[in-house]
């Protein structure tokens, strides 16, 4: 009777899966971590409007406690999240990789959070076995930033979801996802990315996913420096830190679920893991680099002050 | 309500805080409410934190002790910081 059918590995954990999900690395069938499973979502506590979009929809959350969410892609897709070992997926659409980027995105984020795990919203890469991490507003160049240093060989940890784990002595730790990265046609361009190693995606015309021939790194790494890409701004300093009474509040704005997550005892433990992050862990405000030449030159400024 | 040498202050459960560089950082995570307090502010802080209750008294002693300051200049800073942190949701007063 098991409708298992799908074994992959990502964020460190084993998956069993009913529904494909491209991009994550297939492996043997083994004793899981977490199921992912199609199914009738029971009814949920009132939605809350929440500021999650993608592929231009908005979604909705609801909660019983933190072992019980739901979020809903209104006419898309319905998740509910529990314990942080299983997801059902709600939806009539077939298509893959739509299912797979709205199940892998923020749906899985709530698995992740239920699992005490700390999330931004950003990329991520490795250097020298660093873990280097970039949050910024939409749009600010995350996914941008991430694929010039792939370009440049380095491998890649995450892109639109960053993972951390806070040990018990507070020590952050940078988890892997999956070997992808989301890019705009402009960005193809701009960085001269080999355009056979691309896929178009669904989430948006001009817009390709980099999956086959990017680099990516498989292990925890130590997290050594978080950036907070800003717009472009030629007057001040190009990179400047952040006071570390000012980090943990500057983190809580990227954090990538409905902030109704955030209350009371989850609040006090993201306060809790950022200021343990921000204890350790320079944070650094990086003005957007004008163009992909500022772009390369930061790349290489980075690789070589890390190595 | 207001605090004489002898009002008892105590934190409330309902919050969290640290020491980042010369800043502490506390959060009531109940009204979601995040602050900063300053080294002096951080001072007071740590005392409330090591005693389950203390008295106004012994918190001008100690900024006495600690920081180079008049007697009445301590006093009025300290009443107004406390007087903060009650309005702030942050402390018990009690008599």
């Amino acid at each position: 009777m098991d409708r298992i059918k799908h074994y992959y590995t990502a964020y460190g954990l084993t998956i069993g899966s009913e529904i494909t999900l491209s991009y994550l690395k297939e492996i043997e069938p083994t004793q899981v971590d977490l199921t992912i499973r199609r199914g009738h979502l029971p009814p949920s506590p009132p939605w809350q409007e929440t500021k999650l979009h993608r592929a231009g929809f908005y979604a909705q959350f609801a909660q019983e406690g933190p072992d019980r969410m739901w979020l809903n892609w209104p006419s898309l897709m319905g998740f509910m999240a529990t314990g942080g070992n299983e997801l059902v997926v709600d939806t009539r659409i077939t298509d893959e990789g739509l299912l797979s980027l709205f199940t892998m995105s923020e749906a899985f984020g709530l698995l992740l959070v239920q699992k005490g795990y700390f999330l931004l919203h950003g990329g991520a890469i490795q250097l020298n076995n660093k873990g280097i991490v970039f949050v910024g507003e939409p749009g600010a160049g995350k996914s941008t930033t991430v694929a010039a240093f792939a370009n440049r060989g380095v491998r890649i940890m995450s892109d639109d979801l960053v993972c951390i784990r806070v040990n018990e002595a507070g020590k952050p730790t940078l988890i892997p996802a999956f070997s992808q990265i989301k890019i705009w046609e402009k960005s193809v361009e701009g960085l001269q990315i080999a355009r056979d190693g691309l896929d178009q995606v669904r989430e948006g015309a001009n817009k390709f996913s980099w999956h086959e021939s990017v680099l990516f790194e498989e292990n925890a790494v130590l997290l050594e420096q978080i950036f907070v890409l800003t717009a472009v701004n030629t007057s001040e300093e190009a990179i400047s830190e952040v006071p570390k009474s000012r980090s943990p509040i500057e983190l809580l704005s990227y954090f990538p679920l409905p902030d109704a997550i955030l209350q009371g005892k989850s609040l006090k433990d993201h306060f809790e893991k950022s200021v343990a992050i921000a204890s350790i862990t320079p944070l650094y405000k990086l003005s957007r680099p004008a163009n992909f030449v500022k772009l390369n030159e930061f790349v290489d400024y980075l690789i070589t002050s890390l190595t | 309500m207001t605090i004489t040498p002898a009002s008892r202050i105590q934190l409330v459960p309902n919050q969290s805080s640290s020491v980042l560089g010369n800043e502490t950082v506390l959060l009531n995570y109940e009204l979601g409410n995040y602050y900063e307090l300053n080294e002096v502010g951080g001072f007071i802080w740590s005392l409330l934190k090591e005693n389950e209750t203390i008295s106004a008294q012994e918190i001008q002693d100690k900024l006495l002790e600690e920081f180079d300051v008049e007697p009445s200049v301590c006093w009025q800073e300290l009443t107004s910081f406390l007087d903060n942190l009650l309005r702030e949701k942050l402390v018990d007063v009690s008599e």
